[in-house]
């Protein structure tokens, strides 16, 4: 086990140096650098003052260079000044994760509690009319775009019917209210953004759930218990649920960074203020700063994710065991 | 419950004789309503259309942050209604004879946010700030680049010398500028410790500010002239307008520019924007297609002639914009003193603009519909930021009308880092851009054959040396009537060279909750940039809907 371990760490440390160095080169070759995009094709600026703002940002630097004073800056859990917000990148960074746990947190909580047991019960009556409507209906969210889904929302509940917000996280004059108004008003903020983003994965768990408990459904062991007298809802949900979920739980671990990283789209709709949106408008303004820091954060995430899904699943399934030979 | 929506008020009489200077394009010919006292109190919302990344004036460099600076500071001088320079922080100047030294006389009253005096010597700090390099001054070092620091003084508590190494007939305008305390700004590091916070003379003190969502601003009770009568102006950064659109709608915001489409859609069916007044003017600013006169295609005047013969410039403001825009024929607008109403536009005649490019050489020698020269067909790639729709309709137009006279038109979306750094470094074709134009008519940064890339912004690389002198006389010239006639002798020549298709001027939409009251435009600035501009609205008592927060200092 202890060997696995450290195996896996040390080739997530590669993999990290290797997507840095990736998303630096990829950033550094696109046309465009942050110091047009600050100043922009508006007047006649002078070159002394053009020279300082290269300098500044260390743009005056090779490209080596630049990479390994990151690089070093990093080692140092130091990940540099943002050139747009003039701010430390990890404070801008941190600011922005709360929102976007709390909104991609609830709609995949919302998002797995409806679609496990519709998947269980389509899955327990296969071809019945319930399985039938089901799987009709969810393959018609699945495939509806999130942006439109997005913008017809704000169209009927924001514009038309007036019940909701529009966007954004609280209501201009919340600072004023109590702490139990404040909550309702965020409650509120949080309905449309939500749903945009969780009718798809609704759709999506609940199919996989549906595929994952009739494969269980099927095997030799099911019949077995069927055979002792177990009665149909003891073996699907004591039986074939627990299997059958185990899959989920590498869906999950797969589903963490995402929790993390954010919906640029929902996020740049509802003008939801998280790391989707700030991840977008750094890449637009070539703020690599904190483009590099996101894309470390978020890799980081993404493996310890991974990481931590395997060890779970080898925790909950007797028959995985880490590290041992092959 | 419903969070968002706003209180829908009935109208009283009074209020719609306020709003008749509403809808007229030039209010200054309507006297105002002087019947309605204006009222205090209330919570301005307004749009701010980006985030900002510095509220230290001298390195701000972004419309938005201007914005919020302009409630903070008061300008050395202001533009009044007319455009014309008046007072601000200065009462009076003077300059000398060889026109290098201007002495300004400070208001002995005005007095910085912290009770502190604005003295000569802020003047000066702020001067020395701005030409410092390390500053990054963006929008300022320019306009000082002839300043000359050993000369500028403060001669006592409350005058300052201010001297140049050149004369320029514009300098006066470079002093719509910000003066910062310096016993503030002194402290620490100027560059990098003063971005969060402002401390000004201006009428308004910034309360707080939550990144990426709302500025706070609140009237200052001691400011040293008339207080403005709202009490707080909260900035709301909604970026997209389409979002800017229905928080103005749902009265989230009190104002915002209004894309043409949805003006429209509200001119037809007005309770698509219940309560909200809308202003059309015209700002100093125009859209144009930059031909890049190196290109061996575009180098022939008679073709980039042909070029703008084809474009119907009538279709394109009746299809696009309803008839809310104008053809524009040279590098100024029809309201800019420097525009010569004497040139034409170039007539919309695709017949004659195939007949010009066969006289450059073209042929259709495939007989394929394309025009071709030495085997190469005539092909122009016109690069579009992605995601900007309206200069991709402009581009569509202008696409189908080249096809029928035999060229043709590659749109390439890119987005707008690469497109910036591609025009300003003169790699290619053409493109959609608007310039926004200064009160100042120079065009030396534009046209000069100087300042080809990288030196300037002449990125088509137009070189005529009767223009380059009559540019260069102009920046001299300090006689108005003669100053006017360079630049409409410069309107001629560039309109016959065409390093340009002038498109078209787009007049500015603006909605604004009718609960604001005085809202008046200026000529070429419209709403904002003026005095007392914004500074004269006020709310409607019934519609204060904003408790004034308890806020701490």
């Amino acid at each position: 086990m202890r060997g696995y371990l450290t195996r896996r760490l040390a080739s997530m440390a590669v993999s990290l140096v290797g997507i840095t160095v990736v998303v630096f080169l990829l950033l550094i070759q696109a046309p465009g650098d942050p110091v047009t995009i600050r100043t922009g094709i508006q007047r006649q600026v002078p070159e002394a003052v053009l020279q300082e703002i290269r300098r500044d940002l260390g743009l005056d630097l090779p490209l080596p260079a630049q990479y390994f004073r990151w690089l070093s800056r990093v080692a140092r859990l130091d990940l540099g000044t943002s050139i747009a917000h003039r701010r430390p990148v990890t404070n801008v960074a941190m600011e922005k994760v709360p929102a976007t746990l709390l909104l991609n947190g609830l709609a995949l909580f919302l998002a797995l509690i409806i679609a496990i047991p519709l998947g269980v019960l389509s899955a327990s009556w296969p071809g019945s009319w319930f399985d039938r409507l089901s799987g009709g209906a969810l393959f018609a969210l699945y495939s509806m775009p999130t942006f439109w889904v997005a913008l017809i929302l704000i169209e009927v509940f924001a514009i038309r019917l007036e019940v909701l917000p529009l966007f954004g996280m609280e209501s201009a004059r919340a600072e004023t209210w109590g702490p139990g108004a404040r909550f309702i008003d965020r409650l509120f903020h949080l309905v449309l953004p939500v749903t945009a983003l969780a009718y798809a994965q609704l759709a999506f768990f609940a199919r996989f759930v549906r595929s994952s408990v009739r494969e269980v459904l099927s095997a030799d062991y099911i019949l077995t218990a069927r055979a002792k007298g177990a009665g149909p809802r003891r073996v699907l949900w004591a039986h074939a649920g627990r299997n059958a979920l185990l899959p989920l739980i590498s869906l999950a671990g797969l589903m963490v960074p995402w929790i993390i990283s954010g919906s640029v789209i929902v996020e740049q709709i509802f003008q939801w203020d998280g790391i989707g949106r700030l991840f977008f408008s750094a890449v637009l303004t070539r703020d690599y700063p904190l483009v590099m820091g996101l894309t470390l954060i978020v890799a980081l995430i993404t493996m310890a994710g991974s990481l931590a899904a395997d060890l779970v699943y080898s925790a909950a399934d007797p028959r995985v065991r880490l590290g041992s030979g092959q | 419950m419903t969070v968002t929506r706003k209180r829908k008020w009935g109208i009283a009489g009074f209020v719609l004789l306020a709003c008749l200077a509403c809808h007229t394009e030039r209010p200054a010919d309507i006297p105002a309503p002087q019947s309605v006292v204006p009222v205090e109190g209330g919570r301005l919302v307004r749009r701010l259309e980006g985030d900002v990344s510095t509220l230290n004036y001298v390195k701000h460099s972004t419309t938005p942050e201007k914005l919020v600076l302009s409630y903070i500071h008061d300008p050395l001088v202001g533009f009044d209604q007319n455009l014309e320079v008046i007072p601000g922080l200065a009462r009076s100047w003077t300059v000398s004879d060889d026109r290098l030294t201007w002495t300004f006389e400070l208001e002995p009253a005005a007095t910085f946010s912290d009770g502190k005096k604005v003295t000569a010597a802020d003047v000066v700090f702020t001067l020395g700030k701005i030409i410092d390099p390390k500053s990054q001054s963006i929008q300022l070092a320019g306009m000082f680049e002839a300043l000359d620091p050993s000369r500028t003084r403060a001669v006592d508590e409350d005058t300052v010398e201010v001297a140049f190494t050149e004369a320029r007939p514009a300098q006066l305008m470079a002093f719509n500028m910000a003066v910062l305390p310096a016993h503030v700004y002194s402290r620490g590091n100027f560059a990098t410790d003063h971005d969060q916070t402002a401390v000004g003379s201006g009428p308004y003190v910034f309360v707080r500010r939550e990144p990426g969502r709302e500025i706070l601003l609140e009237r200052r009770e001691d400011y040293w002239r008339a207080r403005p009568p709202i009490h707080s102006i909260l900035f709301r950064i909604i970026e997209d307008r389409n979002q800017a659109w229905n928080a103005l709608r749902t009265g989230e915001i009190d104002e915002s520019a209004v894309l043409t489409d949805h003006w429209l859609a509200a001119a037809r069916d007005p309770s698509m924007a219940p309560g909200i007044e809308f202003h059309r003017f015209y700002e100093l600013g125009y859209n144009f297609m930059p031909w890049n006169t190196r290109d061996p295609q575009l180098s022939d005047p008679r073709v980039r002639r042909a070029l703008t013969m084809a474009l119907d410039r009538g279709l394109l403001i009746e299809r696009l914009y309803y008839g809310t825009a104008r053809i524009t024929t040279g590098p100024f607008t029809p309201n800019h003193w420097a525009f010569d109403p004497a040139v034409r536009p170039i007539e919309f005649d695709p017949a004659g603009a195939r007949r010009l490019i066969e006289e450059a050489g073209w042929r259709d020698s495939g007989s394929d519909g394309l025009l071709d020269r030495d085997g190469k067909p005539f092909e122009i790639e016109m690069l579009l930021i992605a995601g900007d729709g309206g200069s991709a309709n402009q581009a569509q137009v202008f696409q189908e009308e080249l096809a029928r006279i035999g060229i043709r038109l590659n749109i390439n979306r890119i987005d707008a880092a690469t497109l910036f750094s591609r025009v300003l470094a003169g790699d290619f074709q053409t493109t959609i851009l608007a310039w926004s134009i200064d009160l100042d008519p120079d065009l030396f940064s534009l046209f000069h054959s100087s300042q080809f890339p990288p030196n300037g912004q002449n990125f088509v690389f137009y070189s005529n040396p009767e223009a380059d002198r009559l540019i260069e006389e102009g920046r001299r010239e300090f006689d108005e009537a003669r100053r006017r006639d360079i630049y409409r002798e410069l309107h001629r020549i560039l309109a016959e060279d065409q390093p340009y298709t002038w498109m078209v001027q787009v007049s500015t939409k603006w909605g604004v909750s009718e609960r604001l009251r005085n809202v008046q435009e200026a000529e070429g600035f419209g709403l904002f940039g003026w005095e007392p501009g914004p500074l004269q609205w006020w709310i409607a008592p019934d519609t204060q809907r904003f408790e004034r927060t308890q806020t701490q200092p």
